[in-house]
């Protein structure tokens, strides 16, 4: 099964990386959508329908925290689950965005394969 | 927070970071006596306790040949504004990096990174704070930290 991911993060240069990454990574992508903060990105999820969302935390605009709130609390949103890719990798922050809807957390450095792992952890692929 | 854990922090940091994300190394300590030269600079500012700046420069040339291997691209084909959006994010990741290394009992929060082009030496004396440096392939890379209040 191939799967739709939306890429959430304010830096061109970030969103490019975590696709190429994705690819070279080998995990099973059919169509990867950009926004480049919350708001851009609950636009995207009125028009497309997507299996991921990966998103960074800090974004002028919405951040990543209020479009985690804004996920939770829609009907239809809620069901779509939501990895977190941040520069912050200290516990208090990962706990707290865990507490408020992420389904998944990644620090930044990350390897390719860990990226992978984690999307497939989350989505429930098959080994 | 000694100076001798913080140094070890950036180092490591700054180690990680082009490893894991940028797919190289650093070749040892950067020449002193480098001329100077074309550079980008970038800044991040981060909230927290303490607050504090990260400030780096690196030499154009290695900034687009590790631009070029962070986007998969081909280095005479890259824009310079993309070489920006890459500096950018190598200083936005550092700093996220040093201050996990370093963790405190508040959340910090980075303000968007600062960047520009310069000309000059890669090493400046008498910067305050914490620096580290490194040889890359095609230059060399100085990341200076301090916390406690913003660097002029």
């Amino acid at each position: 099964m191939a799967y739709r991911l939306l890429i959430v993060d304010d830096s061109p240069a970030m969103r490019a990386f975590v696709r190429r990454v994705i690819g070279l990574s080998g995990f099973d992508l059919s169509e990867c959508f950009e926004a480049s903060n919350g708001q851009e990105a609950l636009e995207v999820l009125r028009r497309e329908w997507v299996d991921a969302i990966l998103t960074d935390i800090n974004m002028p605009g919405m951040d990543g925290e209020e479009l985690l709130r804004r996920l939770a609390a829609d009907e239809v949103f809620r069901s779509i689950p939501a990895i977190v890719i941040s520069t912050d990798a200290t516990h208090h922050r990962r706990e707290r965005l865990l507490e408020i809807g992420a389904r998944g957390y990644l620090a930044k450095p990350f390897l390719p394969e860990a990226l992978r792992t984690q999307l497939e952890t989350t989505l429930g692929v098959p080994e | 927070m000694t100076e001798t854990v913080l140094y070890a922090s950036l180092r490591e940091a700054v180690d990680e970071v082009l490893e894991t994300m940028f797919f190289t190394q650093t070749e040892g300590p950067a020449d002193p006596d480098r001329p100077p030269e074309e550079l980008i600079v970038a800044r991040v500012d981060f909230e927290g306790i303490p607050p504090g700046t990260l400030r780096l420069r690196i030499t154009r040339q290695a900034a687009c040949r590790m631009a070029a291997d962070f986007l998969g691209e081909e280095e005479c084909e890259l824009a310079a504004a993309r070489i920006t959006e890459v500096v950018a994010e190598l200083a936005n990741m550092i700093c996220g990096s040093v201050l996990s290394r370093v963790e405190s009992e508040t959340p910090f929060r980075l303000s968007p990174p600062a960047v520009a082009a310069a000309i000059g030496p890669v090493a400046e004396p008498g910067a305050p704070g914490i620096e580290y440096q490194a040889q890359l392939p095609g230059g060399a890379l100085r990341v200076m930290f301090q916390e406690g209040g913003t660097a002029a």
